[in-house]
């Protein structure tokens, strides 16, 4: 929702308008004590984001150019991957597929969606499993060993980690069909999930929200042009 | 009341693309409240029984299918596994791979939930499973925070809400060390006693004894034999399919492997201190391991076994402490072979897998060549060197790794429990297998819950509990009914 959200705001030309979105998010971030848990995201995106700039600069040696054209693109990337961290890190993944489950989307859909979320830090385990297992082969795993030699990659991580995936993912289909588990059938749920009045009161907030940025937008524009 | 709570009439079944019967003439009928137990050596078919019971096997595997399998009298074949869910559970060998949420509630929830009962129903039905089980306080728990034996106990649980007259159990025990072993029997023990109908499939045999009514025997897809469990009792017959001895303490137990010359230490661990930052540490270990000696590392789940062999293998680097080797010439000194073996398998061939990594020892081509030939030979591997690794039964792979180790020469060999889900026959190999690599001097180390092969292998053993070794000596010595006892509360035995 949010994600959809921003991705209407991206369409806004004006970089301070722009800034002060990207600004907002942010504060929400804080305000739900994840700021911490994001860093590492937003600080890969800063890195990013100075790299193109300088390399742009680099290239056509003008600063003035490189930071006029990166900056709506940046701000607005940065605004979008900022929105989908909040949603990510504050949505237990669990209350995501039972709410899309209430929202009528098909089982299969909703289940598959649960179970993913839910085997991922099972496939990092594994993954942990099969990097402790080149080590052992004296096989060393540096940025630049990937690069030099990309066979080590694909035979020592992509297919041990494919075939535990594979076996794995058989043993969750008849796991679940024993406990009673159909995708065509009408499923019932412990706990609904309903829309509360933070939920309406937050949703109509962003909603003038955006309704003032994009009249501002247009008017501005206007201005700029006269 | 129904007659028989399960019947077999005839089955035969075949997997497609196999040559042999998977199941020959399969006729059982289980009365409503039996504890029955099924064992036999490996792929002598009771997995694929079981599949049968509850319509896994033909509604999601597929092969050649005759007879008929009546659940309370459904046919399987008219029924989908969904519709038998009510009357039938199934709990299988790892509990990872049967959850769905990440919260213990929401996972008892999941079964009901598909029935499309009212919550207030399901409110009461997760209340009764947990204690069922002897898990109420743990409801709101994370299951990634339970133990193996806690997450076994929930996925019982989580088929006990379903409110079924049947339980299947796939060698539900596999992952779970002695005491969590235990106290899941003593469960499955009430349960039968509230009529319950108990189908158990496994190769450890101990508990059976104690708690089955009937014992089937199962060798090259037919059923053998079909008896009181006394007849786990009997050498011959235990011999004979590949069984593994239900009292391995009990009666004229000596260690097998005496052999030890004393000779100069392999490696010494000083004062090993290893934290993974959770609480968890290895504290203050001294250890040394001979060339030439077997040792084996007992110890409760979580108790540093594994942690500590890491360690060894420079997997894991210490925090504290020293691991000084007496000849330091080779830079591979460890070779360690995980439980599953599918993390470590990497190549297309066995032959290309054991000459994976080998231009980083800067060896030629030749020599490498002729070296691993000479191993695949050594051991009984020649046959095999065209064939894809993970098309391998469990112990080819496991010495398709030992020899991929081997080619490196290493000093030490840790094998982290090499016998999981194995029967008689099957760890009788790895035992020559593991005495003759003693001869040529290697170190070896083995963490095992496996009394049996513990007995047969090691010469000496430690033990470990909450990360600190708590006790060390000759295998005849500790592994005594006594001492285990001490050590580990409920390590043998269901009256102890």
């Amino acid at each position: 929702m949010i994600l959809g959200l921003t991705l209407i705001c991206a369409l806004i030309n004006h970089i301070f308008l722009l800034i002060s979105l990207g600004v907002g998010i942010l504060s929400l971030m804080i305000f739900s004590k994840i700021l911490k848990r994001v860093s590492t995201f937003l600080g890969l995106f800063i890195l990013f984001a100075v790299t193109a700039i300088a390399i742009t600069a680099f290239i056509t040696a003008d600063w003035r150019y490189a930071l006029d054209y990166f900056s709506p693109f940046l701000a607005r990337f940065f605004i979008i991957i900022s929105a989908g961290l909040l949603f990510a890190f504050t949505t237990p993944p669990h209350n995501f597929a039972q709410s899309l489950q209430q929202m009528k989307f098909p089982t299969a859909v909703t289940f598959t969606m649960g179970i993913s979320l839910r085997y991922i830090p099972t496939l990092a385990g594994e993954a942990e499993s099969i990097f402790q297992s080149l080590k052992l082969r004296g096989i060393k795993f540096s940025k630049w060993e990937v690069i030099k030699n990309p066979s080590y990659f694909y035979r020592g991580i992509i297919i041990p980690l494919i075939i535990r995936t594979i076996k794995i993912s058989d043993e969750i289909a008849i796991a679940a069909e024993s406990r009673g588990f159909k995708c065509d059938q009408k499923r019932n749920s412990l706990h609904k999930i309903s829309i509360g009045k933070n939920d309406v009161l937050f949703l109509s907030t962003l909603s003038l929200i955006f309704i003032i940025i994009i009249f501002l937008d247009k008017n501005l524009l206007f201005l700029s042009l006269s | 009341m129904l007659d028989y709570a399960l019947e077999i009439n005839n089955l035969n079944f075949k997997y497609p693309h196999q040559i042999n019967q998977a199941l020959k003439n399969i006729g059982v009928k289980i009365k409503p409240g039996e504890f029955l137990f099924i064992t036999g050596k490996s792929g002598c078919g009771k997995s694929t029984l079981a599949r049968c019971l509850n319509g896994i096997i033909p509604h999601i595997m597929g092969g050649e299918f005759s007879g008929e399998v009546l659940v309370k009298s459904k046919n399987t074949l008219q029924h989908e596994i969904s519709d038998l869910a009510q009357d039938i559970g199934f709990i299988f060998q790892n509990p990872e791979s049967q959850f769905f949420t990440v919260k213990v509630e929401d996972e008892l929830a999941f079964a009901p939930e598909n029935m499309g009962l009212n919550p207030p129903e399901i409110e009461d039905r997760i209340e009764w499973a947990l204690n069922e089980v002897e898990m109420g306080e743990y409801r709101f728990e994370n299951v990634f925070n339970l133990s193996e034996g806690q997450k076994q106990r929930i996925a019982v649980a989580a088929n006990l809400t379903l409110l079924p007259d049947i339980l299947v159990l796939d060698e539900p025990t596999s992952n779970l060390d002695p005491p969590a072993a235990r106290k899941l029997f003593k469960i499955l023990g009430k349960l039968q006693r509230q009529n319950k109908t108990i189908i158990l499939i496994d190769h450890r045999t101990n508990y059976a004894l104690q708690l089955a009514d009937r014992v089937l025997i199962m060798d090259q897809g037919e059923i053998v034999q079909d008896q009181k469990p006394d007849i786990l009792l009997d050498e011959d017959t235990r011999k004979h399919y590949g069984i593994r001895n239900p009292q391995v303490l009990d009666d004229n137990f000596s260690p097998v492997n005496n052999e030890t010359k004393p000779q100069k230490p392999l490696l010494n661990i000083f004062k090993l201190h290893y934290s993974y930052g959770n609480g968890f540490s290895l504290d203050d270990i001294n250890l040394h391991i001979s060339p030439g000696e077997v040792l084996g590392v007992v110890g409760a789940n979580g108790s540093g076994k594994t942690t500590l062999a890491k360690v060894l293998a420079g997997i894991l680097k210490p925090d504290k402490g020293s691991i000084s080797w007496s000849n330091d010439d080779s830079s591979f000194k460890v070779g360690m072979i995980f439980q599953n073996p599918d993390h470590q398998l990497f190549m297309d061939s066995v032959y290309n897998e054991l000459n994976f990594g080998l231009e980083e020892l800067k060896l030629k081509t030749e020599e490498a060549a002729y070296k691993i030939d000479l191993i695949l030979n050594s051991m009984n591997l020649a046959k095999l060197k065209k064939r894809h690794p993970h098309s391998l039964s469990g112990g080819e792979k496991q010495r398709t790794l030992i020899s991929a180790f081997l080619v490196r020469e290493p000093h030490l060999l840790i094998m982290d429990e090499p016998t999981t889900g194995m029967d008689y026959y099957h760890m009788q190999k790895v035992v020559r297998e593991i005495n003759r690599l003693q001869k040529e001097d290697l170190g070896i180390m083995i963490i095992s819950h496996d009394l049996e092969f513990l007995q047969q292998t090691t010469t000496r053993l430690v033990i470990l509990s909450q990360g600190k070794l708590i006790k060390e000596g000759p295998t005849e010595k500790l592994l005594t009914k006594e001492n285990l006892r001490q050590c580990f509360p409920g390590y043998h035995g269901l009256s102890s």
